[in-house]
């Protein structure tokens, strides 16, 4: 009996013998530049040398003309610069033109550019490469196609480019100024050296440049030494970017529990889009910091183009009796990381925000729902929720509307798919959904939200609501265009292309040593530091 | 003996085309399309007709099939435009981990489950070959994910002997390598130790009854020798077979355990392509699966008739 016993002590020292030798192996071991470089825990001299990042999934391309996707945005925000940007209450700013002007017709824009600005390959800014990259933009970008009508960039000189609209619009330069598909400023010769499935070669003008994509892995930028800044207080996306960090990492890690991990034992600095069923125990755990990112509206979108809610009596009867508020509350956990509010833009939106039609929102009155489902005629006829298991906050809502619909005396169903399913099934088979659910970002003309641009979403129909879109679209003040916003918003909630259920928001996490951080419509690395 | 592996090799053939066509018609009708992955969901028709245009994609079903289907013929398993690599390239990216986690947990499963598996048989009945046998139930039962989960949180966080994530190739030094793969190895390898260990007692408990063992100890053979001489290599058939089934699964199926500790191998390569509809990287990787997993069985069963000269091919 003691041999047996002494051969399962030997096997265990074994196994312990590759365990101590692995840990001894990677003390001896520094600076690595493995798949975690800069990690805490392999014992690098200088911590404050790299940032760890840890982001969900990794874009499907670094093209910023091309792709919305809010991942390309977040990593090519650090790489690129356009000629206008935002500042913190999102007016436009020049960042790559020194001024601009706009001619008395509102037709003409002149760009002054900045000159002696160096792209990452160490060629020089000018005109040629505006043009190159604008008319590249405009192919691709759906509100300059919008806004921008018959646009055309022409450079005059080397650093002057102009550019002609053929109807003069409030909007260009917001459009311009616009944080996600960025009209991003890159060499001539890598826009017309670039495939058609995406920019390949990401050079920029940005205070970081990008050194390496391991796929499915991270994403390497460096610190931009030659970055030419600009001398005004940092604001927002604007005025002077100083660069504390020699590497940045965007590690790509799929699976939350292992961000949070990683999180606290400091082998990330900072989680981009943390769990929200982890919030509360990252409040309490005081090696953690957490900002609260203002987003965008959570909307439910009907399918106004097949099945029961092309009336839009049942549209109305749906919204007088569902619980905004427990939707909200299931799908986001805690009050920190949604709001209640009926506005489509932000609260934060002082130009652009609008009570009208609040009446109608978040009225909770299931008999006034089922009284008004029968005056519709409602027959039994099955309501099918969209839903998906990849983001929890879109499976939560489909089971809460579920059984809310389900006590309003609705035939309801739950279909469950992947996401890039579901989409497909949004897009192409319309008689398989009545509710998609959706958050969105905010966005800067609150008629650039897809319910009102996007086919997927919007009513075909409706004539009436493509008009108050096009007197927006078409106003010759901000003051008129308000006025107009008004009333498109309060139709919107009468005639229900969707209901907007509140506003949600996004936590990023980062280690108590991280300073500096800022978010605005992504992540800020600029002015970010790393205490010792 | 050659006949025989070229019998095997050729009868490859018929498995990889009709995998390939299988693959191929499961992942083009499966609904998602990848131009609205790489362009974002809120792309319009216009956009995402004209890159499904450049991608190939919306041409007939069949002459999509006949472009793959010739490129692996003539050794090209494809493009991704979303790595922009050739599939070839990101297989042999993805596969070194993978390789690296698979073998790690392997020798780990070997190192406890034969042992384990031995002294449960010596002491049949035995509190000590209850106590194992219970060990490589629980072994079985615990599903590879908790257990991943429940060791990042012991050793990683708690602890932090070990980094919660991640994966350094072997160039960055044994010690580094071994650092990342510990953890993930582990997780993997205690269930097919547990296997192992089953399959080692039972096949050595029907060895220790025959005849010849009895012959052996009535002729005072020592126990060791009876044991490892005499039971062992005779018994080591079904095991060799249970290792190179748990090899197989360890190569193709350690998705869930990449995930959870951020290793960008096969696994996580085939999750990511799916939740892409990285198309070519599907097929491409899937017919390399199903490849290695018959040459695993191949050489499995060549090792058979080295260990046990009864089953030597050559000699049929």
């Amino acid at each position: 009996m003691f041999g047996a016993y002494k051969r399962i002590i030997v096997v265990l020292s074994l196994i312990l013998l590759i365990l101590l030798a692995a840990c001894n192996g990677s003390n001896e071991s520094s600076g690595s530049t493995s798949n975690e470089p800069g990690a805490a825990g392999d014992g690098a001299e200088d911590a404050t040398s790299a940032l760890n990042i840890a982001m969900g999934a990794q874009p499907p391309n670094l093209d910023p003309h091309m792709s919305a996707t809010i991942a390309t945005r977040d990593v090519g925000k650090q790489i690129y610069e356009t000629l206008i940007t935002v500042d913190e209450e999102y007016n436009q700013v020049p960042m790559l033109a020194e001024s601009v002007q706009q001619s008395e017709d509102g037709k003409t824009y002149t760009f002054n550019l900045r000159e002696g600005i160096m792209f990452h390959n160490g060629k020089e800014m000018t005109s040629e490469d505006v043009v190159a990259s604008m008319e590249r933009w405009l192919e691709y970008n759906d509100s300059a196609q919008m806004f921008l009508d018959e646009a055309e960039f022409k450079a005059e000189d080397t650093y002057k480019v102009t550019l002609e609209v053929a109807t003069p619009s409030i909007f260009i330069l917001a459009t311009l100024g616009t944080t996600t598909q960025i009209p991003a400023i890159m060499p001539k010769e890598v826009v017309d050296s670039t495939p058609e499935s995406g920019v390949t070669e990401h050079i920029g003008t940005g205070p970081f440049k990008f050194e390496e994509w391991k796929q499915d892995q991270y994403i390497h930028l460096s610190k931009y030494e030659d970055y030419q800044s600009l001398d005004s207080e940092p604001n927002g996306l604007s005025g002077k970017k100083e660069v504390f960090i020699k590497d940045v990492y965007f590690q790509i890690v799929p699976d939350t529990s292992t961000q949070v991990s990683g999180l606290q034992t400091g082998q990330y600095n900072l989680l981009l889009e943390a769990p929200n069923d982890n919030y509360q125990m990252m409040l309490d755990d005081p090696s953690i910091e957490t900002t609260i990112n203002d987003y965008g509206p959570y909307s439910l979108i009907f399918n106004k183009n097949a099945g029961v809610f092309q009336d839009v009596d049942m549209r109305q009867a749906v919204n007088a009796g569902i619980d905004f508020t427990e939707i909200l509350e299931t799908s986001f956990v805690h009050e920190h990381i949604y709001e209640v509010d009926s506005s489509y833009v932000s609260t934060k939106n002082e130009k652009w925000y609008s009570d009208e039609g609040k009446e109608y929102y978040n009225q909770n009155d299931p008999e006034k729902a089922k009284k008004m489902l029968a005056e519709a005629g409602y027959d039994g006829e099955e309501v099918k929720i969209l839903t998906t298991r990849d983001y929890p906050h879109i499976y939560n809502t489909g089971v809460v509307l579920e059984q809310q619909l389900d006590n309003l005396g609705i035939n309801v169903s739950l279909e469950v798919y992947d996401w890039a399913t579901a989409i497909s099934t949004r897009n192409n088979e319309p008689e398989e959904w009545d509710f998609f659910i959706t958050g969105d970002q905010f966005f800067i003309t609150p008629i650039e939200n897809y319910v009102y641009t996007h086919d997927q979403y919007r009513d075909l129909n409706n004539s009436k609501l493509d008009g108050l879109i096009s007197d927006i679209k078409n106003a010759e003040s901000e003051e008129d265009a308000k006025v107009m916003w008004d009333k498109l918003q309060q139709y919107s909630w009468e005639n229900l292309p969707l209901i907007k259920v509140g506003n949600f928001n996004k936590v990023s996490a980062l280690n108590s040593n991280v300073i500096g951080y800022r978010y605005l419509d992504g992540p800020i690395l600029w002015g970010t530091k790393i205490e010792k | 003996m050659k006949e025989y592996v070229l019998k095997r090799i050729l009868s490859l053939i018929p498995i990889l085309f009709i995998v390939s066509l299988v693959v191929f018609f499961i992942i083009h009708i499966t609904p998602g399309d990848p131009a609205y992955v790489m362009l974002g969901d809120t792309a319009t028709e216009e956009q995402v007709e004209e890159l499904r245009g450049q991608l190939g994609l919306d041409r007939p079903i069949y002459e999509q099939y006949f472009i793959w289907i010739g490129g692996i013929v003539t050794g090209n398993l494809g493009y991704s435009y979303f790595m922009d690599m050739s599939v070839t390239t990101a297989l042999l990216e993805h596969l070194s981990p993978t390789a690296a986690l698979a073998l790690l947990a392997e020798i780990l499963a070997i190192c406890i489950g034969i042992p384990f598996g031995i002294l449960a048989a010596k002491k049949k009945g035995s509190y000590l070959d209850q106590s194992l046998m219970g060990f490589s139930l629980l072994g079985i039962s615990i599903p590879s994910f908790l257990l991943a989960l429940l060791l990042i949180l012991l050793i990683s966080v708690q602890l932090q002997w070990l980094p919660v994530a991640g994966y350094a190739p072997i160039s960055e030094g044994i010690g580094m390598h071994l650092k990342y793969l510990i953890l993930p190895a582990i997780s993997l390898g205690v269930m097919q130790a547990a296997l192992i260990a089953r399959m080692t007692r039972s096949s050595m408990l029907d060895v220790l009854n025959e005849n010849y063992i009895k012959t052996a100890l009535s002729k005072g053979a020592k126990n060791r020798s009876i044991v490892y001489k005499h039971a062992l290599r005779n018994a080591f058939l079904p095991i060799l077979t249970v290792i190179g089934q748990t090899f197989g699964v360890l190569v193709t199926g350690a998705a869930v355990v990449e995930t959870v500790f951020n290793i960008p191998g096969l696994g996580q390569l085939i999750i990511n392509s799916i939740e892409r509809r990285d198309y070519s990287t599907i097929q491409g990787v899937i017919l390399f699966i199903t490849f290695s997993y018959v040459i695993i069985n191949l050489l499995i069963d060549l090792i058979y008739g080295i260990i046990d000269p009864r089953v030597r091919l050559s000699q049929k």
